[in-house]
């Protein structure tokens, strides 16, 4: 589920990796836990994130830990958060440090899962995978395997199951869906590791938080059986989205504005993204009254064999294609209609973005790319207090109703300067948004290119927003300027505009 | 009026009163314990986010000099939010009430009277300098413990275009280097060269600079409110950019041998709207060229800011600017207004003033203010909510017609009328009852429409907020009496 309110939940989590380099620590064994032991790997990624500042140069690769457990056919299930940006993978077993090579089979990085696949069937000799349980009982107790820091070999820790909630999930930064609570602390390196409860798995160990002590957080079988079921034919097609703000209908004042009966309960509508699932279907002012049959109350809440959630959980056991019936109010009239799902494609740039090469255009100096949430990341941890203003303003409101979302696919920024005699006197243009090129208004970030690629007259006239004048070239001097910068500056290509530039249709 | 003028005045005055030690007008020797008095100032100001209370009440000080009229001139800053003033002279511990005549927030200054005639015995007012330094010795006058008179020596080393304290208005600015010692200083402590008044501190920062209002901008000041009807100084009512690059000076056509700025922006009701527009070239200001950095060569101080052209003229003047529009040199003419930093989309400058607000079945909604984004702390340009800072930084001088200022929701009182609505705060109030909302006077207006029964309020992002008219009369009641509230509105 895309969430946008949650883009300032304070919350911090940290997501447990592992750096090597600690001194060795032998783990002490008092039970026998053999049987899930046999199921746990070690997996050490060496892996390398793109420089969004300097978007046509990767970052120096860095080496991580986490672990695995091993399912049926054999898989290995994990964290996407060890094995994202993956340049070169190794698993082992544990008690043999033969190391095996892995790739990422399927990433499901809305979801924080992985399966990893080790070329070398042999590996999977002697190891038992883990069949895959239900959701435990509040207060059971579950064991956690894992490679965390503090040692080389394996770490079981127990942990009591103490809350199930819907929170995000701090790999996207966007996406919530289910998550178990265990009193277990989860450390840098037990990241996909498996939690298990009579020699079933019960979860996935993925994050902590970094203010609390002994408060693990583990993915429930619910999320990783529907991520195994979605790659069943080969693709990992993402969570579905409905697409919709919605607000609660506490306020009987509010039922009779929208002449909802005060008995009757709901939620009404205030934004509706068009290219996701409810786009064309629900409109703002509507109110959502029920959702596959299940009644929405005032909070946007349903109740499904015995437990609330909030209504999204409805999309959590769908998949992309699937159709939902909701039942909503217009102007005091119910209607029903069946909403065809679809992912949300147009939200990635607004969620941390993994093995994607960043957009960008160099054009006489100026570099551009289309504003995301990696580029803001690149002003530094505390990035929502000290990124540029108004890119934060652009972001934060640009799927609000009535918003740049509806007119634009990218906000394009110039964001760097390369120096050249050419833009000179351009410095303090750092971070404009792009309004036209030539007059025609910019919408995406691929007609941004091809605009600047246009030869319309003597001269290049790039406006931005706010009160800047425009920045201007001269056409016969752009071609020369660009050879040095490219030059000067090691940038073999001019510009990047995606592979995929796949647009979704309902 | 000149310095030659105005002292023939205080003669004048000095005779005919006859109540004065009579002062040898041409080789005064420069007394500044009768100049220089001590202003002792209690102030309170609102609170913006709770805008029906006033925040706890302070002290500060500062120094007042001694005009003609048994006036008293200071800064603004000194006496910002005052509830009670009291001046005290050198050398006593007499402390006398004080009121004020006339203030300007934006210019700085701010000019006292006391009721207590007799304090003026044996002060005498302070003599302006005639021509503006540009370098040189400077002494300020501050007041010991004992309110004795200590001169403290600096140097002046700059003269520029600087905004004072409040607001976006720009003027001259003089910079000395002076060492308070750990005093602390810009309390409007006077300078003087050679016994003359140069000018009073607004400022005191780090390497011991002092920034200083020039005597030029406080008789500027004086004059303009001797006739009793204040107009102040003037905004020159457009933004501008420089205009460096030599493929955007081509593409405007403009012809080598010309400089300018280009014009980016113009303030609604200002003294360029519908005379300047976005893209137009400034060229020349009465004959003064402009170069392609804003600045002109000033005969007296060199290359300076163009601003410091608009900073001896009044409202309702008219200057002759040459422009380049679409290619062709034009000759068109401002007429000069003022500006005030209170007047913007978003008022930098409500000092003295309780904030406009209405509470309505426990929504508070107000204004948005610079106070009240500074609500936020220490670091409000930081953590304010962004969609507010989105338009401080880009539209704060820019109220439009249907939009004079931002209508926001400060938080919700929470009570039973407002369940469901209570998690709501900062956010753009766009209309009330479907009616547009330019200005917070529009609330009121609007609510007096609710549309079957109900009273309905649209944000910016698509919330909706509604109450009911058949009980919000008593709701207001009780959120007023429950939560405290002396008033409901202050519009």
């Amino acid at each position: 589920m895309l969430d946008t309110g949650i883009f300032f939940r304070l919350i911090g989590f940290i997501i447990v990796f592992v750096l090597p380099g600690f001194s060795p620590l032998i783990a002490q064994e008092k039970t026998d836990f053999s049987i899930p032991k046999q199921s746990v790997v070690k997996i050490r990624t060496v892996s390398q994130r793109p420089n969004y500042d300097i978007p046509w140069e990767m970052k120096p690769f860095r080496t991580s830990g986490g672990s695995g457990a091993i399912i049926s056919g054999n898989r290995i299930l994990t964290n996407a958060h060890v094995v994202c940006d993956a340049r070169y993978i190794e698993v082992t077993r544990e008690g043999d440090s033969k190391p095996y090579l892995g790739h990422v089979s399927h990433i499901g990085n809305d979801c924080d899962l992985a399966v990893v696949k080790v070329e070398d069937d042999s590996f999977f000799v002697k190891t038992n995978p883990l069949p895959i349980g239900g959701i435990p009982e509040l207060r059971s107790k579950v064991l956690a395997y894992g490679y965390p820091i503090g040692g080389k070999r394996i770490a079981i820790t127990e942990g009591v199951v103490s809350r199930m909630d819907f929170q995000p999930y701090q790999h996207s930064a966007l996406d919530s869906h289910l998550i178990l609570q265990i009193d277990a602390s989860i450390n840098p390196g037990s990241s996909g590791g498996p939690v298990v409860e009579d020699g079933k798995l019960v979860g996935i160990a993925f994050q902590s938080l970094s203010r609390g002590e002994n408060v693990g957080y583990i993915i429930p079988t619910s999320v990783i059986r529907r991520f195994l079921k979605d790659i069943e034919d080969g693709r990992y097609d993402e969570y579905p989205e409905l697409g919709i703000d919605y607000r609660n209908l506490f306020n009987p004042a509010l039922k009779d504005y929208f002449s909802v009966p005060q008995e009757e309960t709901g939620v009404f509508i205030c934004n509706v993204l068009k290219d996701c699932s409810a786009g064309g279907v629900l409109e703002p002012g509507d109110v959502l009254i029920a959702i596959n049959s299940y009644p929405v109350d005032d909070d946007g809440n349903i109740i499904v064999d015995g437990e609330t959630y909030p209504l999204e959980e409805i999309l959590e056991r769908k998949y992309v294609g699937d159709t939902i019936r909701i039942s909503f109010m217009r102007n005091g009239e119910i209607a029903q209609k069946d909403i065809s799902l679809v992912s949300f494609y147009r939200g990635k740039d607004y969620k941390n973005s993994y093995d994607v090469r960043p957009k960008y255009c160099v054009y006489a100096g100026m570099a551009f790319q289309p504003l995301s949430r990696e580029y803001l990341k690149t002003w530094d941890n505390k990035w929502r207090l000290n990124a540029d203003k108004k890119l934060l303003y652009y972001y934060t409101n640009f799927f609000s109703s009535g918003s740049l979302y509806q007119r634009k696919k990218d906000i394009v920024v110039m964001f760097k300067r390369l120096p050249d005699p050419i833009n000179t006197y351009y410095e303090i243009y750092d971070n404009s948004v792009v309004k036209a090129v030539d007059g025609e208004e910019v919408n995406s970030f691929k007609n941004f290119v091809e605009l600047l690629g246009k030869e319309t007259g003597p001269y290049k006239i790039i406006e931005f927003e706010g009160s800047r004048p425009p920045v201007i070239f001269r056409l016969d001097q752009v071609n020369e300027a660009d050879k040095r910068v490219f030059k000067l500056y090691g940038i073999r290509q001019p510009f990047y505009l995606g592979e995929d530039d796949r647009e979704v249709s309902k | 009026m000149s310095y030659v003028y105005r002292f023939i005045y205080l003669l004048i005055t000095v005779f005919v009163l006859g109540q004065y030690t009579f002062v040898f007008a041409q080789q005064v020797e420069f007394e500044p314990e009768k100049s220089v008095v001590k202003i002792r100032v209690s102030n309170q100001s609102y609170n913006a986010k709770n805008p029906w209370k006033k925040n706890d009440f302070r002290k500060k000080s500062g120094y007042g000099c001694v005009l003609n009229k048994q006036t008293i001139l200071t800064t603004a800053d000194v006496v910002a939010n005052h509830v009670f003033i009291e001046v005290e002279k050198a050398g006593s511990s007499t402390k006398v009430p004080a009121n004020l005549l006339a203030v300007d927030y934006d210019a700085n200054l701010a000019v006292l009277s006391v009721n207590d005639k007799e304090f003026f015995q044996n002060l005498q007012p302070v003599e302006f300098m005639e021509k503006l330094p540009l370098k040189g010795p400077a002494e300020a006058i501050i007041f010991e413990h004992s309110n004795e008179v200590r001169s403290v020596p600096g140097k002046i080393s700059r003269v520029s275009v600087v905004r004072y304290k409040y607001g976006w208005n720009k003027f001259p600015g003089m910079e000395i280097t002076i060492n308070f010692q750990g005093k602390g200083g810009g309390w409007g402590e006077p300078v003087f060269v050679s016994g003359k008044l140069l000018g009073i501190t607004w400022f005191y920062g780090k390497n011991q600079v002092a920034g200083i209002i020039p005597y030029t901008v406080i008789e500027h000041f004086l004059i303009d409110l001797e006739d009793g009807e204040y107009n102040g100084f003037v905004h020159p009512g457009f933004k501008f950019w420089k205009l460096e690059d030599s493929a955007l000076r081509s593409y405007l056509s403009m012809p080598s041998d010309k400089t300018g700025i280009y014009i980016t922006r113009i303030i609604p009701g200002g003294s360029a709207d519908a005379i300047l527009k976005r893209g137009d070239v400034l060229l020349s200001l009465e004959g003064v060229l402009i170069d392609n950095d804003g600045y002109y060569l000033d005969k007296d101080f060199g290359r300076q800011p163009f601003l410091l052209l608009l900073t001896d003229k009044s409202p309702g003047d008219k200057m002759e600017a040459e422009i380049l529009r679409e290619g062709q040199v034009k000759k068109v003419v401002l007429v000069l207004k003022r500006f005030m930093s209170g007047e913007g989309l978003i008022p930098m400058i409500t000092i003295d003033k309780q904030p406009d607000y209405c509470i309505e079945g426990g929504l508070i909604i107000q204004e948005l203010t610079l106070d009240y984004l500074k609500s936020w702390g220490k670091d409000w340009q930081k953590r304010a909510n962004t969609e507010f800072l989105f338009y401080y930084i880009n539209e704060r001088e820019f109220p439009k017609p249907d939009k004079k200022k931002l209508v926001i929701l400060n938080r919700v009182l929470p009570d039973k009328a407002n369940l469901g609505y209570q998690d709501l705060s900062n956010k753009i109030i766009v209309e009330v009852n479907d009616r547009p909302i330019a200005s917070l006077e529009d609330v009121p207006e609007a609510m007096k429409h609710p549309v079957n029964g109900l009273h309905s309020f649209r944000f910016k992002n698509g919330v909706l907020l509604v109450l009911k008219d058949s009980d919000l009369q008593e709701t207001n009641n009780r959120i007023k009496k429950k939560y405290f509230i002396n008033k409901l509105s202050n519009i």
